[in-house]
């Protein structure tokens, strides 16, 4: 082995050298890990097999019995995807989703839009969905199950 | 032993190019309002699911603050003016924006690749150029002494970091896929499926109705979104190969752009800002000459 052209890598004097290849490392190692440390990653979000076009989201039920998914812009700065992701994680976790979203039902309830007004229930469901080119939206949703729901 | 990596030399031109994109393109293509507004999230969090170790509570004043700091020395740290210290400050301010946003179900793939990146930047570049500071240093000192042996080591190793990191970073989102799902992410209707739920997950909000109609395309076309998935993983985990000088390096890089780019088209997620983690493997050396021969023509030009 040729130290000499190994060793500006391997200068242990230069403190900074020695950090930024421990940082570069570390990030090898938590990604092989299940450990999950910001700001390593080891980018898990899609990584898992989607068995079934599903998601899991929210909907916001009228006087009329109407139900409407939420959007992203009343989720905003979080979004459909987040709210998929969090719903799941209190599913997996044994917990109500119903505790996952009472930040929406605060929303509804602060908020002076008048179709707000008119919401009577919130919804969680999962939707098994399929893709549908023609429609306005491009999916359709083929298969609707609720899982809890709460009067507002 | 011949050291396998390709030793990346970059003098202090290339280096100094090289400071000027990654930062112009961090500049660019970062929301840093987008995280401001975390502050205001009334939601749970799940701080332990999504690994953020800092209990970062940044009220919504605070994170404007950090948004403006980020915004002014992320553009500081382009022009080379109080370099150190501005890329510091714009490593800091984006660090504890996402460390904010991320304490709730939120996980931003879009900049985390940016931190140890932006880390690396703040620590070992000590003599890019095209700085503002030797302009000054110029005019106090009278010259500039940028042959110190210990900062031109790091010449080599902050291209060489940066290029290792990059490799890692797409060798590990291949790997956790074969690891959390082995075989079927490929060899199922996976990607299909993913492709079809980020419509409904990006409603109202695709970057283009084209890309729409093309994600409609590609699900319908049997295999193909299999081919694609299987491309993808292999891409991924080839990604090491890049560090190695082969004739496989360009077709690597390409393809590693241009699956991202699928990904933007299909799955409507926008990858810019890893677009600073790909200028380690641009001619800076290259650049940075013929920016200094161009400018040492005009300091000889006759006013």
């Amino acid at each position: 082995m040729n130290i000499r052209r190994i060793w500006p890598y391997l200068n242990c004097c230069s403190w900074r050298v020695g950090i930024g290849t421990a940082v570069v490392l570390l990030s090898l190692l938590l990604g092989l890990t299940n450990l999950r440390v910001f700001p390593f990653s080891n980018y898990p979000m899609f990584a898992v097999t989607y068995i079934k076009p599903q998601i899991y989201t929210v909907e916001f039920v009228d006087e009329n019995g109407l139900s409407q998914s939420i959007d992203n812009h009343f989720l905003y700065p979080m979004s459909r995807l987040y709210l998929n992701e969090s719903i799941k994680v209190a599913l997996i976790k044994g917990q109500s989703p119903l505790h996952e979203i009472s930040w929406i039902l605060k929303r509804i309830k602060n908020n002076n839009n008048s179709n707000l007004k008119k919401i009577k229930s919130v919804r969680v469901v999962k939707y098994l969905l399929n893709v549908n080119p023609q429609a306005e939206s491009p999916y359709e949703i083929q298969n609707k199950e609720i899982i809890d729901e709460v009067a507002i | 032993m011949k050291w396998p990596f390709e030793r990346m030399n970059l003098n202090v031109d290339g280096l100094g190019i090289g400071r000027i994109l990654y930062f112009t393109i961090i500049l660019l293509s970062t929301v840093p309002s987008h995280l401001t507004h975390w502050s205001l999230f009334d939601g749970p969090t799940c701080t332990e699911i999504i690994g953020v170790i800092f209990n970062i509570n940044l009220t919504y004043n605070q994170a404007l603050i950090m948004a403006w700091l980020f915004r002014i020395s992320t553009l500081f740290s382009i022009l080379g003016l109080f370099t150190i210290p501005a890329m510091w400050i714009s490593f800091i301010s984006l660090f504890l924006l996402n460390a904010n946003a991320l304490k709730f179900c939120y996980w931003n793939h879009h900049s985390i690749p940016l931190h140890v990146g932006m880390f690396l930047w703040a620590l070992l570049d000590r003599n890019s150029s095209f700085r503002v500071d030797n302009i000054i240093k110029h005019k106090i000192v009278g010259s500039m002494n940028l042959q110190d042996p210990i900062t031109l080591q790091h010449n080599e190793i902050l291209p060489m970091l940066n290029r290792i990191y990059f490799s890692i970073i797409f060798f590990l989102s291949g790997f956790t896929k074969l690891k959390f799902s082995g075989w079927s992410w490929v060899a199922s209707d996976s990607l299909k499926n993913i492709l079809i739920t980020q419509n409904f997950a990006h409603e109202n909000y695709w970057p283009s109705r084209l890309f729409v109609i093309i994600n409609s395309f590609v699900i319908k076309i049997p295999y193909l979104t299999e081919i694609l998935a299987f491309t993808t993983i292999l891409i991924e985990i080839a990604a090491p190969l890049v560090l190695f000088k082969t004739k496989l390096r360009k077709w690597i890089l390409i393809d590693l752009a241009l699956m991202q780019i699928g990904i933007y088209i299909l799955m409507y997620i926008k990858f810019s800002p890893w677009a600073a983690t790909y200028i380690f493997w641009l001619p800076l050396n290259e650049w940075g000459s013929s920016i200094r021969n161009q400018i040492n023509r005009l300091k000889q030009k006759p006013i």
